[in-house]
């Protein structure tokens, strides 16, 4: 992401400067645990009103655009922390403002200062209108899997009757954490007779729940570009510094085409991602949302997992190593290239939405 | 029971032999090991290889007068498609795979006579100690060193990336004896047990989470000199023919075919084992491990014959080493949102482990000689370029 006006490159400076809380230290240390996150960063970045960057100023929030914060997604993904930014301030929080119903207002008051952490449960995110969990006189009923945060206060559960919000700690509620592969957890939660009376309502339709799944997409690809310009930059470092028979590697040519293939696979992803962003802050009608969302989180992912796997080659056995902070993002490009869409499902969506292929008169 | 000796292998038909070996992996193997995301330590499958030596299965590929199964290539593949197929872990094999045949290529009768029945019978559990910090793809830098003082030498270094090294009781060492010589010329082929006294291991942390590598210091070992394989100043070429018998291991089939198993039950789990998309892709992968079989085929032919492997033998290490991960990334890739749970992940009624073939095709193409290290082998020595 390169920031165009002075305001990016402040929010961009500021979340850079905030990213050398983000030692490798921290980020293995909250592998395995419950939160998957530090609950005190949380806090320290609704502080700096970075979870209202979204939501309109009426709403309490700073009316920010989708450029802005990209500018923070991307250092989050260089840093490559823990904290859910895409997951909770763009996808759940999104949800929250786009919605309708009469739950919306003073949830996005807590949303915005950290003091209620919300994650969306909408069943088979590629795939939301295959929702398996029922709302009907009152209750809902049903499964959902892979919920991120799995760890939050509360979550927005869609329905074909729309959305509702559910407190953790409701009755009849439970959830399973499942390990994702960078450590972190996804939630697969079950409802039996959770009562959602009106006032718990968020929406009334899944059309905000659907819009907000496209912004993730493009904000999880952006994260993704900041991973891959830092794998990038760790390689390079590596080949520069690596020394095998008297030189060092990087002098190889067979491994300085390899490097510049990365280089090419990190530039393609962030600017289609870019792209993609700056368009979130223009009108796009909904199909045009989701061919971008498809295609930017598509790029995203094969970028990244071609930079992933040829890192750890560059690297060698070292690079295989959890020692060494490569494999932090090797883990956290298999997690998030899953997650949201793969590239298989969504080209797949891509081809469902896209017009018709023409064949162009000779 | 001892078959082995008793047994033609190669005489029964092929289909015959299929079934008796798939019927003996059926019935004895223990469920709870098929299919495991990570290499199995000593302690979960010893008993099965045990059992294994005790029927002569253990080394299908030596030959019979050493105690081997001494299959043909085609029965070999069979074997290797059965244990896949079973989802059988391998073990802490280099003893079988690589120690043995650079035995009975290069040790002495006594040394054969010495070391092959402990690894026939698993006593003797064997890491590969070449690779140093500083000497990884340029391994004729190493600088651990064996000087000779009277009936024994003294190993002072470091090991690293030795797999399994926490589980073997003896590893085989590319150790420096002439510090004069150029480069190549001043290395031996050493035989350690670990338990002597100046050896320590530590064991390192993978990207999968799990400690299959190690650090291996060595302070001052003492080792009988006899424990030298090949003559003294010319393990390079010991060390050589060594990697030959890994490349051919790293290069059969087997990867590749583990990870279509999984790839296979996914898919019926997912219900997509029907969908045309998916289908031409597996097809499209499965069109390649049959054709690798058949180029593998020809380098286990050249085995069998005694001969030694020629450079071309890095074509396999590279074939089966990229096809596995490609088979790796289809798993990911048809496993949609679940691809990115780690372990064991229940799919429909099933429970499969997505991740465990990425990881572990991963570093396939840097271990045993990188891929590119295989490039510029056929590029000069094939090639001539
Ligand atoms: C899972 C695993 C298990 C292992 N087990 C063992 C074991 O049991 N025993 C043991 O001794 N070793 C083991 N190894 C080590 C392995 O043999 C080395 O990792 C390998 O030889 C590469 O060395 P390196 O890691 O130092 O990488 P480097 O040699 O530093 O290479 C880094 C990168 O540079 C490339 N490169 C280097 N030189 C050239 C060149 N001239 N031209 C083009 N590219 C080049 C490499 O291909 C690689 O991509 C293991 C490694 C792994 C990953």
């Amino acid at each position: 992401m390169i920031p165009r006006t002075d305001q990016h490159r402040l929010l961009a400076d500021a979340a850079r400067e905030f990213s050398a809380e983000h030692t490798p230290a921290r980020l293995r240390a909250c592998r395995l645990r419950d939160p998957e996150f530090d609950r005190t960063i949380w806090t320290a970045i609704a502080q700096l009103g970075w979870l209202g960057l979204l939501v309109d100023e009426a709403d309490g929030g700073l009316g920010a655009t989708f450029e802005d914060m990209g500018q923070l997604v991307y250092a989050w993904g260089r840093a490559c922390a823990p904290e859910p930014l895409v997951a909770s301030a763009v996808l759940a929080l999104r949800t929250l403002a786009l919605g309708d119903g009469p739950a919306r207002s003073h949830l996005l008051q807590q949303c915005i200062d950290g003091s209620h952490l919300l994650a969306l449960a909408a069943d088979s995110i590629t795939d939301p209108t295959n929702i398996s969990v029922t709302y009907a006189q009152g209750v809902l009923n049903g499964t959902c899997r892979f919920v991120v945060p799995a760890h939050a206060d509360g979550y927005l559960v869609a329905t074909h009757a729309g959305v509702f919000h559910v407190l953790a700690n409701s009755s009849g509620f439970s959830l399973q954490r499942e390990t994702r592969a960078d450590g972190s957890a996804a939630a697969w939660i079950t409802l039996s007779n959770v009562a959602a009376p009106p006032v718990q309502r968020v929406a009334s339709n899944l059309n905000g729940c659907l819009q907000a799944i496209d912004e993730a997409r493009i904000l999880c690809a952006i994260e993704m570009s900041g991973m891959a310009a830092r794998m990038l930059e760790l390689t390079l470092e590596y080949l520069r510094t690596r020394e095998q028979f008297g030189q060092a590697i990087g002098r190889f040519q067979a491994l300085q085409h390899r490097a510049v293939d990365l280089y090419l696979a990190e530039q393609l992803a962030r600017d289609v991602t870019q792209a993609a962003c700056i368009a979130l802050d223009t009108p796009l009608d909904t199909t045009a949302r989701h061919l971008l969302a498809c295609r930017a989180k598509a790029r995203a992912n094969t970028s990244l997992n071609r930079i992933a796997r040829e890192a750890v080659q560059l690297h060698g056995a070292m690079g295989f190593t959890d020692e060494y902070q490569l494999g932090l993002y090797v883990n956290r490009t298999l997690t998030l290239s899953a997650w949201l869409g793969n590239t298989t499902d969504l080209q797949a969506e891509y081809a469902a939405h896209a017009n018709d292929i023409e064949v162009l008169s000779a | 029971m001892n078959t082995s000796s008793t047994q033609d292998w190669n005489a029964l038909d092929d289909d015959a032999f299929r079934a008796l070996i798939r019927s003996r992996f059926e019935a004895d193997y223990p469920t709870h090991l098929r299919y495991t995301s990570r290499r199995l330590r000593w302690h979960e499958n010893g008993e099965w290889y045990r059992h294994m030596s005790a029927m002569g299965w253990i080394a299908p590929a030596w030959p019979v007068a050493h105690g081997g199964m001494g299959l043909s290539p085609t029965k070999l593949l069979i074997f290797h498609e059965e244990q896949e197929r079973w989802g059988i872990g391998r073990f802490q094999d280099h003893g079988i795979l690589m120690v043995g045949p650079v035995l009975i290529r290069f040790g002495t009768d006594a040394q054969r006579e010495r070391w092959l029945p402990h690894i026939l019978s698993c006593e003797h559990i064997w890491a590969q100690g070449y690779s140093e910090p500083n000497a990884g793809s340029d391994l004729a830098s190493l600088r651990t060193e064996a000087r000779i003082e009277g009936d024994e030498f003294v190993i002072t270094g470091q090991k690293i990336w030795t797999t399994l090294a926490q589980d073997a009781t003896h590893m085989f060492v590319l150790a420096r004896t002439d510090k004069q010589a150029k480069k190549q010329a001043g290395i031996s082929f050493i035989l350690v047990d670990l338990t002597s006294p100046g050896v320590r291991v530590r064991p390192i942390r993978d990207l999968a989470g799990h400690e299959e590598f190690n650090e291996v210091f060595f302070d001052h070992v003492r080792v009988p000199i006899d424990h030298l394989v090949g003559p003294l100043n010319a393990g390079w070429d010991v060390a050589k023919a060594l990697l030959g018998f890994e490349r051919i291991h790293i290069g059969s089939p087997k990867l590749p075919q583990y990870a279509l198993g999984i790839l296979a039950k996914l898919a019926q789990l997912r219900g997509c084992h029907t969908d045309p998309v998916f289908k031409a892709r597996f097809n499209a992968l499965r069109m390649d491990i049959e054709d690798h079989c058949d180029i593998y085929a020809r380098f286990v032919e050249i085995v069998k014959r005694g001969e030694p492997l020629p450079d071309e033998v890095s074509v396999l290490k590279i074939l089966a080493t990229e096809t596995f991960q490609r088979a790796a990334d289809l798993i990911l890739e048809t496993a949609g949102p679940a691809a990115q749970l780690h372990g064991s992940v229940p799919i429909g009624d099933g429970l499969v482990d997505l991740l465990g073939p990425f990881y572990k095709a991963m570093p396939a193409s840097i271990y045993g000689g990188s891929n590119e290290i295989q490039r510029n082998i056929l590029a000069k020595n094939v090639l001539h370029l």
